[in-house]
């Protein structure tokens, strides 16, 4: 028996040895310091500097939450190990993991939790995250490693935002308060801060006790270089590992293309899109707007203006949000004779100037166009002729983007081209689809989609959840309040030397986030 | 004198004043709100009573006026104020440190570009259509006319990306400031050489100088001791006036280089509507102006007695 037992174990080493062996190059190997670029200054390192991805590179390899989004957009329970939610959707009960340090050493605990909950939560402290806390009634830990929300009314998006808002130790942020904190921050996070210098790089250095084992590389380094050619030179040369901003699109197409650089290519969450006010006379018969959609050849505008560097979209939802993206939405293929077809259906002939007229109203109206947008300016110009080409005018002009803001929430101007997310990882978008949201920039209103809105507010489960979102996924794509054209590819090339990448990723930025500690150097 | 050094004081004083009325009027003209950026990915759940807090908390809740009465008297007794989109970190700090950074850069530029400029003008002044000459009215016109950008990205493709000489971007070493010296050192060696230039062959003119020679001094001692001298001034004038106006320089430079100065520290503040900041450098640079101008003016009062009665 005790043979068998010892043969057994035997075998066990040798197979892990042979295991080792013939993974023998993708062994971690332990030291190094990886350099990655950003394009911002960092302008300050608590929970609260929300800012682009390059601050939160910093601060989320600094802090952990209850609950982090992975590469892939998943949500993974993180200082959390479960959580559930009451029936009546008003209670969720987080149970934290044990065993974890701060960097100076401390235990983290649920008072740390409800700490950091309240005082971003608190108007007296005016925080821009504080939004996310609103719902909350009050917090109560019955033990170390239990926290027990109390909402005052049930609200989903307190796992997607509250629960990810990372957490700060209590006994040091009271001390110091949220002024030091910003420039002294301590975290669970796999790295410690070192040197903070916030226009010129910021310094981490692995953290020894990190709950899910100490980082494979010694530092991380996170340099700010504005420009992006310079950033691209500096990736070209070797003196940087991956740039946490992308470069002009022909230097992404060229390191995408050079194999000694691996290249995620995500879509960008954002959607590209025009953005209508649909209360005008031209635009409300529904059939006038899905004709604008098959009179646009979108690949050729991808192709055209973007170097095929973007994807169609299909709905309001980019398709990198796997889990929310309802990929069975009515599809407007190119197709200008169904384009004219609606057009006469809905009563719009074609006047003397080729325009089409109505009750005496012509088919036209004016695209405001940020001021200096070189990079949106031709595709504007593209969209104008795909529309002529169907008999409806569409005039461009150059607007500061503040003026054109206000002048499309107030409904006196009449379309614009952006860029802007209706829906990311919390997909709400009330403010701006709801009739009543206060960024309704289309004037858009549909009963059902306001109920399905407050619904999806209030819906706790996750897949009863994603069933609210596909529906109205469904009513944009037929109804099609805005012109969704395109997600945009987002590039971030690494150095190869850096080991450990993920094969896949939907989100190229989330590796910066989520995965350093998982990365090492190959010399 | 002394009547005309008050005047010249309180001159500028107004224009001191005008100019930070202005910037003040402009910031808030602008339809945006610093408060707008710091939130920009939080709209998800954001609401009015989240953004009126924020408003209460920076005073931009209050009437202009207000505001700047209180701005004006904080600065008044030395305090420059918050930063908004560092929330509340001291605008002293960031404008010092950044002003340590573009001053070390901007003092070594200019230093090393007066020591080979100053040179070269005289040898071209005094050796009027020479090769050296030809040459040097030639680079000094390129130094003028290369944009500060262009010139910056090259450096960078020559001597970091090909040649591996330099690092591309960054001061951590002392290597790093070669590349932005290099390219600020050349725009004001342009100028100071053609300042000198033009200055030497006016003074080389003049009737001392004939006497000079006439004297039987040698060619030398005539153009450094007697010519080189007189011609400087106005040399001196022009490098008070490069120092002065050191912003529009050096914020390319700092953008490519990535170095946190004063230049990028203002262009940031600019995009980002951080009204203290930006109101801080801009009264700072033109407290600089005018104090340059000031001093000028009274040197040249000193110098020439003709001005101070008109």
């Amino acid at each position: 028996m005790k043979f068998r037992s010892l043969l057994i174990i035997g075998l066990i080493f040798a197979m892990a040895f042979a295991v080792g062996l013939g993974a023998g190059t993708e062994e971690p190997r332990r030291g190094g310091t990886i350099v990655l670029m950003g394009h911002h200054e960092l302008a300050g390192l608590s929970p609260d500097d929300i800012g682009p991805t390059v601050t939160e590179a910093a601060i989320f390899n600094i802090h952990n939450a209850l609950i982090e989004l992975d590469h892939n957009l998943n949500f993974q329970p993180v200082l959390a190990k479960s959580y559930e939610i009451s029936p009546d959707g008003l209670t969720i009960t987080f149970h934290l993991r044990r065993g974890v340090l701060f960097h100076d050493g401390t235990p983290f605990t649920s008072a740390d939790v409800k700490y950091t909950y309240e005082f971003y939560g608190d108007p007296a402290n005016a925080a821009l995250i504080r939004g996310r806390f609103v719902s909350v009634d009050r917090i109560e830990t019955p033990d170390d490693y239990t926290v027990v929300v109390h909402l005052k009314e049930p609200d989903a998006t307190f796992l997607t935002l509250a629960a990810t808002t990372r957490i700060v130790p209590k006994h040091y942020h009271m001390r110091v308060g949220q002024a030091v904190y910003r420039t002294a921050p301590i975290g669970t996070g796999p790295f410690k801060l070192v040197e903070w210098r916030p226009a010129e790089f910021t310094l981490l250095r692995a953290f020894d006790d990190h709950f899910r084992g100490r980082p494979h590389i010694d530092y991380l380094r996170i340099d700010v270089v504005p420009e992006a050619t310079v950033r691209a030179m500096a990736l070209e040369m070797g003196m940087a590992d991956a740039s946490i901003w992308p470069f002009l699109v022909e230097d992404n197409l060229r390191f995408a293309a050079d194999p000694r650089f691996k290249t995620f290519i995500t879509a960008s969450l954002a959607v590209n899109h025009f953005r209508i006010n649909t209360r005008l006379p031209q635009f409300q018969d529904k059939r006038v707007r899905q004709a604008m959609m098959y009179a646009t050849d979108r690949q050729r505008m991808i192709d055209e203006v973007f170097a095929g560097a973007a994807v169609v979209a299909h709905t309001n939802k980019s398709p990198a949000l796997e889990f929310w993206f309802n990929p069975y939405t009515r599809r407007y293929d190119f197709n200008p004779e169904k384009a004219k077809a609606l057009l006469d259906e809905a009563g719009w002939r074609v006047g003397p100037d080729g325009i089409r007229v109505k009750d005496r109203i012509r088919l036209s109206f004016t695209l405001h166009v940020f001021t200096g947008d070189v990079v949106r300016m031709p595709q504007a110009e593209l969209m104008q002729y795909f529309l002529r080409a169907v008999g409806i005018e569409m005039l461009i002009t150059e607007t500061p983007a503040a003026v054109v803001t206000a002048g499309m929430r107030a409904g006196t101007k009449h379309a614009q081209l952006h860029n802007w997310t209706f829906g990311s990882t919390e997909p709400c978008l009330w403010i701006k689809l709801h009739s009543r949201g206060g960024d309704n920039r289309s004037h858009w209103s549909h009963p059902r989609v306001d109920e399905l809105l407050d619904m999806g507010r209030r819906e706790m489960n996750l897949e009863k959840r994603r069933a609210i979102y596909w529906e109205i996924q469904e009513i944009v794509a037929e109804e099609v309040p805005f012109l969704f054209m395109m997600y945009w590819d987002w590039f971030n090339s690494w150095n190869k030397r850096v080991r450990g990448l993920p094969e896949t990723a939907l989100s190229g930025s989330h590796i910066f986030l989520y995965l350093m500690h998982t990365l090492w150097i190959d010399e | 004198m002394l009547a005309y050094s008050v005047q010249r004081l309180l001159h500028g004083l107004v224009i001191i004043l005008l100019v930070c009325v202005a910037t003040f009027m402009v910031l808030r003209l602008v339809p945006a709100c610093p408060i707008e950026f710091l939130t920009g990915g939080e709209d998800a759940r954001i609401g009015r009573e989240v953004i009126a807090a924020i408003h209460a908390r920076w005073g931009l809740d209050r009437p202009w006026h207000e505001q700047f009465l209180v701005w004006l008297n904080n600065m008044l007794r030395g305090n420059w104020g918050e930063s908004i989109v560092r929330m509340g970190v001291p605008v002293r700090h960031m404008v010092v440190e950044a002003a340590q950074v573009t001053a070390t850069l901007t003092g070594i530029s200019i230093a090393i570009a007066v020591l080979i400029a100053i040179p070269s003008g005289i040898i071209g002044g005094a050796r009027r259509n020479s090769f050296f000459d030809y040459l040097l009215t030639f680079g000094a016109t390129l130094g003028i006319a290369i944009p500060n950008f262009w010139f910056a990205l090259m450096a960078i493709a020559i001597f970091a990306l090909t040649l591996r000489w330099l690092p591309p971007f960054g001061i951590r070493s002392w290597e790093g400031f070669i590349l932005p010296v290099l390219v600020l050192a050349t725009n004001e060696m342009a100028i100071f050489a053609r300042v000198m230039r033009g200055s030497i062959l006016e003074v080389l003119g003049q009737d001392y100088i004939r006497t000079a020679h006439a004297k039987g001094l040698a060619e030398t001692a005539v153009v450094v001791r007697h010519a080189a001298r007189n011609a400087l001034l106005s040399v001196v004038t022009v490098i008070g006036f490069r120092i002065a106006f050191i912003l529009s320089g050096t914020i390319a430079v700092e953008v490519i280089f990535a170095i946190p100065g004063i230049g990028r520290l203002f262009m940031d503040s600019i995009f980002r509507l951080d009204y203290q900041v930006v109101q801080t450098i801009v009264l700072i640079m033109v407290v600089l102006v005018v104090v340059v101008n000031l001093i000028t003016d009274l040197i040249y009062a000193y110098i020439d007695p003709r001005i101070r009665v008109a």
